[in-house]
């Protein structure tokens, strides 16, 4: 640092003194060596004017204004690379704000996509399913065995069609919102949506235990009771024929997280095949025996990830799945938390 | 007080396979107060003001509820909402929603313009009926509603 004063000191004077480019070309190189030591515009100022007043003295009274003027060039030279970088930060600023505007309009017009595709396309739906259903209550003696069934075959499709659309308006609605993370007992989402899927319980006689006490966590309460609802509804359903669908939810405290364990006695999911069912649309069966849209993980995943957490599955073929929600706990702050 | 029986429904609704279906419903449901539909924004504003050609109050009775779709070409739902809420008497009028958005967005202007209720049209129709008797049971049979006739 004192061998940049010298030298900054030094080649001011040659400057002011005997007027040559070298030294003007110096003042540039010393810039940018006072950017490469980490020094600001106000040090390297501060430095200019106690070099300044050192050149100044003994000289005459008259001689100073032009000197000082000349020292002037010197300084806009040392400072050309400051001056530089910040308008690189302007430009690079003005892009930004370009790019955010760009951003903030695809959004719009996501959000317009995402409107139409809730209001238009299931309306056909709705009307599908309502007339098929109609030909059924008021004209069945008139339609043969066969007809009757074509007429239900419409009818399911629509409905079929109609979750479909749901879960995906539900998937992307997840990725477009911000969540607010709050802390949640998870004891009470797990009974709410046990409540919820009460009639599915029971449907298919499966049994669902809650094992010691579940912790709080920080998350976003709709979200999670979204995921849950996904996971316990893959949980009573991918069992084998036969089989009497039994889910053990329970929870531990790992470190800074908490994790949530949907775990079942189904007919498990083989190694190679863990990250893929994840994905959207990713089925491993055909529809007649596992029915679905493919998306209740999707939504899981991008949920959890929503909430600075993960999932995962413990898994083999016939041994089960366990399924594990990790979320962050309550005042325990990490990196996701800033 | 007027019989509930002869109540009027106006739908408000451009879509006619939803008008037929809401109609199939409401006769399913045991529903007998008589529908009028529009099937604009503009025309719902012209009925309930007794314009031409709807001066005749016999014929087109003020509604006892209104059921109203949203998103309508031109007047949308929420014009008619803000419209009807800005009339002298006319704005006591019960509005429930009816529409296939579930937009909190959509949810939450429609309560802020003064709806009284929302309903997402359902796919199945036996939601449909569904929605239909308890429709009736509520706005016809439990609700106290407010007086209309200027």
């Amino acid at each position: 640092m004192d061998e940049f004063i010298t030298q900054y000191t030094a080649a001011l004077r040659d400057y002011v003194e005997t007027g040559g480019e070298d030294a003007l070309a110096q003042a540039y190189e010393l810039g940018r060596k006072a950017v490469g030591e980490g020094l600001g515009v106000l040090e390297v100022v501060a430095l200019y004017h106690e070099g300044l007043a050192m050149v100044l003295r003994g000289k005459l009274a008259a001689e100073a204004p032009q000197l000082a003027l000349k020292a002037r060039e010197f300084l806009t030279e040392s400072l050309a690379l400051f001056e530089m970088t910040h308008r690189g930060f302007r430009e690079a600023n003005a892009q930004l704000r370009e790019s955010n505007e760009a951003l903030r309009q695809t959004n719009a017009e996501l959000e317009a996509f995402t409107y139409t595709v809730s209001h238009d396309l299931r309306a056909p739906l709705r009307h599908m399913q309502g007339f098929s259903q109609a030909l059924l209550e008021d004209y069945a003696d008139q339609l043969g065995p066969i007809a009757r069934d074509y007429a239900r075959r419409i009818a399911n499709a629509a409905r079929r069609m109609d979750n479909l659309i749901k879960d995906l308006l539900d998937y992307s609605r997840l990725g477009r919102n911000l969540l607010t993370l709050r802390p949640i007992s998870l004891a009470a989402v797990v009974e709410d949506v046990l409540a919820q899927l009460d009639d599915e319980v029971r449907q298919q006689g499966a049994k669902v235990a809650v094992e010691g006490a579940l912790p709080e966590a920080l998350g976003d309460r709709v979200t999670l009771e979204h995921m849950l609802v996904n996971l316990l509804i893959n949980a009573v359903k991918f069992v084998p024929a036969g089989v009497t669908p039994e889910v053990r939810i329970s929870a531990e405290e790992r470190g800074d997280r908490v994790r949530l364990w949907v775990k079942d006695n189904g007919i498990g999911i083989p190694l190679e095949q863990q990250d893929r069912i994840f994905e959207v649309f990713r089925r491993l069966h055909d529809s007649k025996s596992y029915p679905g849209t493919g998306i209740g993980l999707a939504i899981v995943r991008k949920g959890v990830g929503k909430m600075g957490g993960s999932v995962g599955v413990e898994s083999a073929p016939g041994k089960g799945s366990a399924f594990w929600i990790d979320l962050r706990r309550e005042g325990i702050l990490d990196k996701h938390a800033t | 007080m007027i019989s509930t029986l002869h109540d009027t429904i106006l739908m408000v609704e451009d879509e006619p396979n939803d008008v037929l279906l809401m109609q199939r419903a409401f006769l399913k449901a045991k529903l007998a107060n008589p529908i009028q539909v529009a099937e604009r924004g503009e025309t719902a504003v012209a009925y309930l003001s007794g314009e031409i050609p709807y001066g005749d109050r016999g014929r087109f009775p003020l509604p006892a509820l209104m059921l109203l779709d949203l998103k309508l070409p031109r007047m949308s739902g929420f014009e008619v909402l803000v419209w009807l809420r800005q009339q002298p008497v006319l704005k006591r009028l019960p509005v429930v929603v009816l529409t296939s958005s579930k937009e909190s967005r959509d949810v939450n202007r429609a309560y802020e313009l003064g709806a009284n209720s929302y309903l997402v049209k359902p796919v199945d129709f036996d939601d449909l009926l569904e929605t239909a008797k308890t429709l009736n049971h509520y706005w016809f049979l439990l609700c106290v509603k407010p007086e209309i006739l200027p």
